[in-house]
């Protein structure tokens, strides 16, 4: 992954110690031309000592490596103490560098007016110490600098950094609906631009999902009442022509089918996790199938069908919509599926950490190698067209997302009635995935 | 019986007020919530059939300004919206009934005559269900043509079960309509008058749905 803080201080570092050498190479080159100025003159200021000495013994040198040498029609008038007699050096007046004794000098020779050559002379290598001397205490206190400044960069790259961390995790600390716009303690003007964009981004995206949630509601609108009137009209026509009445309950049945698949649809939009998880509340399961059941109890009763309901009150965290949804089509379907007279058997129970809703009945039942079909959408069973369901296909589909949404599980089985017998567990907390 | 019927959509109304007209209802049909109320304060209504989604003003505001108006006056409510809290809303607004589209017409005619009983014209305050007749104004009570004495109560528990034949009545309903009569109720109180009543009545006249309540089936219902 590419780090910008990385990046930051890396490149930082880098050139300071570029800069740092750089300055070292021309402040140990500028301390070799003045030392060596410096020691020129000091050459030229020794010639003249020496050439005034008038061939005594110059005193003083001490420990510094200069010699000098006084020379007249070849012959070697005078010198500094232990140094070999041939001439430093044969070539012109003025500077030049010369190989002497096994070393390498610095020379000044000068002629003068009455045929004397006098020379000095200075070992490169005493310059060079000194100029090494020079440039290292020039450069110390930069190699010195170098891990501080580079901690220093670090850490103000990291306080630069600091608002858009702080963002990343605030971020990755949101709840997976949550659209409401992210706020800063401190926002630095380059991050302003970034924060205006993803709030309005969050805001655009907010508006659409209410838009969509307003779809359902408003398709909810849109379509039923023109079904009513569908319904109503169809109710009149039957009315008026008695005779044909047979033949309208074709159409009558095919309204009902698609009034039914209209629900189930809002049903499966309205049952979003988007939903779902803004509306979380305690509800009693018991008490939710008690209102399924005495709602749909004209369609059971026409059936000649037995209804009970077994179990107690059950709490879980959901919402009174998505429960009744779901018990109501387990239910429904359980009626739908089963023959006249048949038994339904609905049960609310606790276990452990979970609530149980289990709805069984005497009919055909799901063959084992039809189970894992019957919970995708559209599926309907072969034996629909037995029982002239108006199914939409959609009702398990619709019972699976809010067994997802619960984060719980349905299992399908044999019923001890003889019919299927499907399961639903629900944990009674809802996790926000 | 005289209906005014307060539904924006002109198919709809058409379509409903022809139904009605043809059970020999008298409809008034209005489109807007503020000609229902001007309908109201000028014309005899028995029942308001109120459409919740009117174009100018909220239909639960409207039921409202009803109730405020004419206190007892029967409303039922019709509403394309289905959330439950809708539901409650209206109910809790003072709606008599509810009925989600698209609704069945048999549906809402079997809401209407409970709506008429209480309304209390003699010949709909009879109920009859196959041989069980009660008159739900004095609590008259017949079976095959003999009259049967029960107490108040069990004709009044009878009376609601009668009225809403074919549905079911959970247990809790019928405990806190007790309540209402001013009843002492303990945790098998309603199991006890509902023993007493079958007694009196066919066999198998009320239906117990286990763990929901109880409900008398109405044939061909």
């Amino acid at each position: 992954m590419h780090s910008i803080r990385r990046t930051i201080t890396l490149v930082l570092i880098s050139s300071l110690i570029l800069v740092i050498f750089s300055a070292a190479i021309h402040g140990y080159r500028a301390a070799l031309s003045m030392s060596s100025r410096f020691m020129d003159q000091e050459l030229t200021t020794l010639l003249y000592s020496v050439s005034l000495s008038n061939g005594q013994q110059v005193e003083g040198l001490g420990s510094s490596e200069l010699v000098y040498q006084i020379w007249r029609d070849d012959e070697l008038i005078t010198d500094s103490p232990n140094q070999p007699d041939e001439p430093l050096t044969i070539g012109a007046d003025g500077f030049s560098e010369q190989n002497f004794d096994g070393r390498r000098w610095r020379v000044y020779k000068q002629t003068l007016i009455d045929g004397t050559t006098v020379i000095v002379g200075q070992p490169l290598q005493s310059r060079v110490g000194l100029t090494d001397a020079l440039t290292v205490s020039v450069i110390m206190p930069f190699i010195y600098a170098v891990p501080i400044l580079a901690l220093i960069v670090f850490m103000s790259v990291s306080l630069g950094l600091k608002p858009l961390k702080l963002l990343s995790l605030k971020l990755s600390h949101r709840k997976g609906k949550d659209l409401s716009p992210v706020t800063l303690p401190q926002v630095p003007t380059e991050m302003q631009p970034v924060m205006d964009t993803l709030n309005t981004m969050f805001l655009r995206l907010n508006e659409a999902f209410e838009r969509e949630q307003q779809f359902a509601s408003n398709a909810a609108h849109e379509l039923r009442t023109p079904l009513s009137v569908m319904k109503i009209n169809l109710h009149n026509l039957a009315k008026a022509h008695q005779d044909d009445a047979g033949k309208l309950q074709d159409i009558q049945q095919d309204t009902d089918r698609m009034i039914h698949v209209v629900n189930q649809i809002l049903l499966l939009s309205r049952t979003s996790p988007e939903m779902f998880h803004l509306q979380l509340s305690k509800v009693d399961a018991f008490l939710v199938a008690q209102n399924v059941i005495a709602d749909i109890y004209s369609k059971i009763e026409t059936k000649q069908q037995d209804i009970s309901l077994e179990g107690d009150s059950a709490c879980i965290m959901s919402t009174e919509f998505t429960l009744y949804t779901l018990l109501q089509n387990l239910i429904a379907n359980a009626s739908a599926y089963s023959p006249a007279g048949a038994a339904i058997q609905v049960t609310v129970s606790r276990e452990g950490d979970l609530v149980c809703l289990i709805v069984e009945d005497s009919g055909p039942g799901i063959a084992i190698e039809e189970r894992p079909q019957v919970l995708k959408r559209f599926y309907r069973d072969q034996k629909d067209e037995k029982y002239k369901s108006t199914g939409s296909g959609l009702g398990l589909a619709i019972v699976g997302q809010i067994v997802t949404l619960h984060h719980g599980s349905i299992t399908l089985g044999e019923s001890s009635l003889g019919g299927l017998k499907v399961t639903v567990s629900l944990p009674f907390e809802v996790t926000e995935s | 019986m005289r209906i005014l019927l307060v539904e924006d959509d002109q198919p709809l109304s058409a379509a409903l007020s022809k139904s009605l007209r043809d059970a020999s209802y008298v409809v008034d049909c209005v489109y807007r919530g503020k000609e229902a109320l001007a309908m109201l304060a000028a014309e005899q209504t028995d029942i308001v059939i109120l459409d919740l989604g009117l174009p100018d003003m909220d239909g639960l505001e409207v039921l409202r300004k009803i109730r405020h108006k004419v206190k007892d006056m029967p409303v039922i409510i019709l509403t394309a919206r289905d959330k439950i809290t809708d539901k409650i809303l209206g109910l809790d607004a003072g709606a008599d009934d509810y009925l989600p589209k698209p609704f069945d017409m048999d549906e809402l005619f079997a809401r209407l005559r409970v709506l008429e009983r209480r309304l209390g014209t003699a010949s709909s305050a009879m109920v009859k269900i196959s041989e069980v007749a009660l008159n739900t104004q004095t609590l008259e009570l017949t079976v095959a043509g003999e009259p049967v004495s029960l107490p108040r109560r069990e004709l009044m528990l009878l009376k609601v079960l009668m009225e809403n034949g074919g549905r079911i009545q959970p247990k809790q309903k019928l405990e806190s309509r007790l309540y209402e009569w001013g009843d002492e109720v303990s945790s098998n109180t309603i199991e006890v008058h509902i023993h007493h009543l079958r007694k009196k009545l066919p066999e198998n006249f009320i239906k117990t749905i286990r763990g929901v309540g109880y409900s008398i089936p109405v044939k061909g219902a």
